[in-house]
């Protein structure tokens, strides 16, 4: 079920009532009943995925009965250690396993093909026709980070099934994230819930946002960025700049739109989620820029990977290899195409680069943010010209299409494309100012400070008239696909 | 859930203004629509036109951008005798069975109607699309009942609240915009010609726009059009349907097959002769003037309308038919 289509209009209501009204008398109900809703929600893209959440919620919590077994028998420490190992291992696996066959089977086998028969040797391996169940790797490193953290005894393993299969499904954050710990959300399943007046209100508010910045600046942007990189070897260098600047935006209010519209939508029952966005544009540097972009699932590769892997405390080459490991996972993460393992290389280079320069360069300049933060976003559009390409080849030739002198030229696209662009980027100034005057708050349109009703209620007023007269719902969240 | 009674009536008034804005915003769709130009504006010239009786034109022709762009109304007046008065009722995505929605309220100096015709359509369920179903409604066009029993299934398709048509219209003002940027930005449009023109609605000056030409190709050529192509009953009944309609009132009926584009790849020959003949065949009892192979890739101005090259072979193709 889509946040942006009818169905959820009904469902939210619905939902709200009955788990403030008729299911709060019973933690455990009202579990159960997060559990029925979230499935329900998942279930309306396609049932059978319903089976794939439940078998790896049922997977993660088992590995925590077990190992909880494991330790409460005394014995040999070394043993049992090992014992807990094999078992949150065997879980990690087996997540792993899922999500790799379903999400990267057909990539390793063509890519296979493509490297034998470059040596001559044709291999006959056939691809599967698979379906990527959605959100599956949203839940599966959700379901990943209960196991690690109670192997690694930073959490307590739950005998509440309820708690921890609503942990997993929570339909809010299912498909799209913020990509939640054990550690924040499983626990606000173990105890009563109540809302107050002000949550519920920045919850609201929070969700208008969200809506505003997917149905009217991604989706309009989505027009001209489909037209631009569908046809870029016609358009002129000018248009292409258009193009990966307007993407930039539209992968912004996309992601960040759905991450708002989950996150007010938690506050509504009670469950506070992590912040995801923290207003990435106006990073200072690129460091700055993945301290703020996709929060959850960078944090997550911090906490499972990097760290584990000795962060930066091992010296210089042990960083440079830490830091070149998790951009690559990250961007293998996002999706199963050598463009996101690009992209993900060329955030590694960045940051190494930074560090690199910080650590060894006796002078390291320091700009203002006026200069800095225009200079940090050209480099972040040009990686997102990686990312949206459909092949390598084709980033390289958008890339190299984008040096000739037609750089000069007024971009023009073809017909009411234009009008798209330029629509898009009249709401993208609307959008960068708001956020620029809230950019201390937890989103654009925290309105706390806001005293005077009408300018709270013209601001309402406008976004609502932007919704319905400028909305564009022409395409499903970007972010689904991975 | 503790709130306080402020709470409360703070919670009502923000509903209520949600569903009021919304409700107004609603409201005062149709006006916009009306006030703004848009693709879709013909279709109350059309309706105007025909409702108005000092507008005596002697042929009309119908049918969708292509016909706009293919049939010189002024051309066609001048060549033919007694130089009868010739009006196109042409528009924007206007499909054969949208046509036939005007077939019964033509003013009764029509003594002959042309349809212009894409073959591809007859293999397709009869249906209207969302915008020309939401003009007919914001221009003021009511089914008689002679349409009602001859496109019970468009009647069906159009019978909506008007909360529902509004809501469709939302996109008016962002259409409104559009028009207006793209009649200031692009140098190869005729401003105007889509409200007002009755002869020859052809809205570019240019023969081609090569950038447009090759990113039209590729769209066309990404389906098979005419592929395994057959012409539904539903179809079938209701053309004959129609044209007992148009013979009891005594209009001459003639279809022109439109043309196709050589450069469009996806159709080959064979298709097109395939699915002309089951067309000729099946419709021999009136006349249909075939165009389909008449004009050369250069008499296009995109991978689908004819530019001005192509539409004057087609009125003299028409010319000489006639």
């Amino acid at each position: 079920m889509l946040f942006n289509s009818v169905e959820f209009l009904v469902f939210l209501p619905l939902v709200f009532f009955f788990y403030w009204f008729v299911f709060n008398r019973n933690l455990k109900l009202q579990n159960l009943f997060i559990v029925v809703v979230s499935y329900l929600f998942y279930g309306w893209w396609d049932i059978r995925f319903l089976l794939l959440i439940a078998f790896t919620s049922l997977c993660s919590w088992l590995s925590g009965i077990w190992i909880e077994k494991i330790r409460s028998k005394t014995g040999d420490e070394g043993v049992t250690k090992r014992k807990c190992q094999w078992v949150a291992g065997g879980n990690i696996v087996l997540n792993l396993a899922i999500l790799g066959f379903f999400k990267y089977y057909n990539f390793f086998v063509d890519s296979f093909v493509y490297v034998f028969s470059s040596i001559g040797i044709t291999l006959h391996v056939s691809t599967l026709s698979i379906i990527l169940p959605v959100g599956i790797s949203f839940y599966t490193f959700q379901a990943l980070s209960y196991t690690i953290d109670v192997y690694k005894r930073k959490l307590e393993p739950t005998q509440d099934i309820i708690a921890f299969f609503a942990f997993v499904s929570f339909f809010p954050q299912l498909v799209a994230g913020p990509i939640e710990r054990a550690t924040n959300l499983l626990t606000q399943f173990y105890k009563p819930r109540s809302v107050e007046y002000n949550e519920m209100v920045d919850g609201v508010r929070q969700m208008l946002w969200g809506f505003f910045k997917k149905i009217v600046i991604a989706d309009n942007c989505a027009v001209a960025v489909n037209d631009i990189f569908g046809n870029y070897e016609n358009y002129p260098a000018s248009a292409l700049v258009m193009g990966a600047v307007l993407f930039a935006f539209q992968i912004y209010g996309d992601f960040s739109g759905y991450s708002d519209i989950a996150i007010g939508t938690a506050k509504l029952f009670g469950i506070c989620l992590m912040q995801n966005f923290r207003y990435p544009y106006f990073s200072l540097n690129v460091i700055d820029f993945w301290r703020r972009w996709h929060i959850s699932l960078n944090t997550w590769f911090v906490d499972y990977v990097y760290i584990p892997l000795g962060g930066s405390r091992k010296g210089t080459v042990v960083y440079v290899r830490n830091i070149f490991i998790v951009f690559l996972l990250s961007g293998l993460w996002h999706g199963a195409n050598w463009t996101f393992v690009m992209w993900g290389l060329y955030h590694g280079i960045l940051m190494v680069s930074l560090f690199l320069m910080k650590k060894y360069c006796s002078y390291y300049p320091s700009f203002h943010s006026s200069v800095s933060i225009p200079v940090t976003f050209v480099f972040v559009v040009l990686g997102w010209i990686f990312f949206r390409a459909e092949t390598l080849p084709m980033a390289v030739d958008y890339l190299s299409d984008l040096c000739s002198v037609s750089l000069f030229s007024i971009p023009k696209i073809s017909g009411i494309n234009n009008v798209y662009a330029l629509v898009s980027m009249f709401f993208i100034v609307f959008m960068l100012l708001v956020e620029w005057l809230n950019r201390d708050k937890l989103f654009g349109l925290d309105l706390k400070n806001v005293k005077k009703t009408y300018i709270r209620y013209g601001l309402y007023g406008m976004i609502l008239f932007s919704i319905y007269f400028f909305g564009n719902n022409s395409s499903d969240f970007i972010y689904f696909q991975f | 859930m503790n709130l306080t009674r402020i709470h409360k009536r703070n919670i009502v008034v923000f509903i209520l203004f949600i569903c009021v804005f919304l409700g107004a915003l609603n409201g005062i769709t149709p006006f916009i629509y009306r006030a703004l130009p848009n693709d879709y504006v013909r279709t109350r010239l059309i309706w105007n036109t025909i409702r108005d009786s000092s507008f005596t034109p002697e042929i009309v022709v119908f049918g969708n951008s292509r016909g706009m762009s293919s049939v010189n109304g002024h051309k066609l007046q001048d060549g033919l005798d007694g130089n009868p008065l010739v009006f196109s009722f042409t528009s924007t995505s206007q499909d054969l069975s949208e046509s036939m929605l005007y077939y019964t309220s033509l003013p009764s100096s029509v003594k002959c109607v042309i349809q212009c015709v894409d073959i591809d359509q007859l293999s397709t369920p009869i249906d209207i699309h969302t915008p020309n179903r939401v003009a007919l409604h914001m221009y003021g066009y009511e089914m008689d009942e002679q349409t009602k029993e001859l496109l019970p299934s468009l009647y069906t398709k159009m019978d909506y609240s008007d909360i529902i048509y509004n809501y469709e219209a939302r996109n008016s003002l962002f259409m409104g915009m559009a028009t207006v940027i793209r009649n200031l930005l692009d140098d190869d449009v005729v401003v105007g010609v889509i409200e007002t023109e009755l002869y020859y609605p052809s809205t570019v000056t240019s023969d081609r726009n090569e950038v447009l030409y090759q990113h039209d190709l590729e769209e066309q050529n990404k389906e098979k059009k005419l592929a395994s192509f057959q012409i539904r009953q539903e179809w079938k009944t209701l053309v004959s349907n129609a044209y007992q309609i148009l013979k009891s009132k005594g209009i001459q009926y003639y279809w022109v097959l439109m043309p196709y584009n050589p450069d469009v790849k996806s159709m080959t020959d064979a298709d097109k002769q395939y699915a002309k003949q089951l067309v000729l065949k099946e419709f021999s009892y009136f006349p249909i003037i075939d165009c389909v192979d008449l004009l050369d890739a250069s008499d296009f101005y995109d991978a689908i309308h004819p530019n001005r090259k192509g539409a004057e072979k087609l009125t003299e193709c028409l010319l000489q038919q006639l």
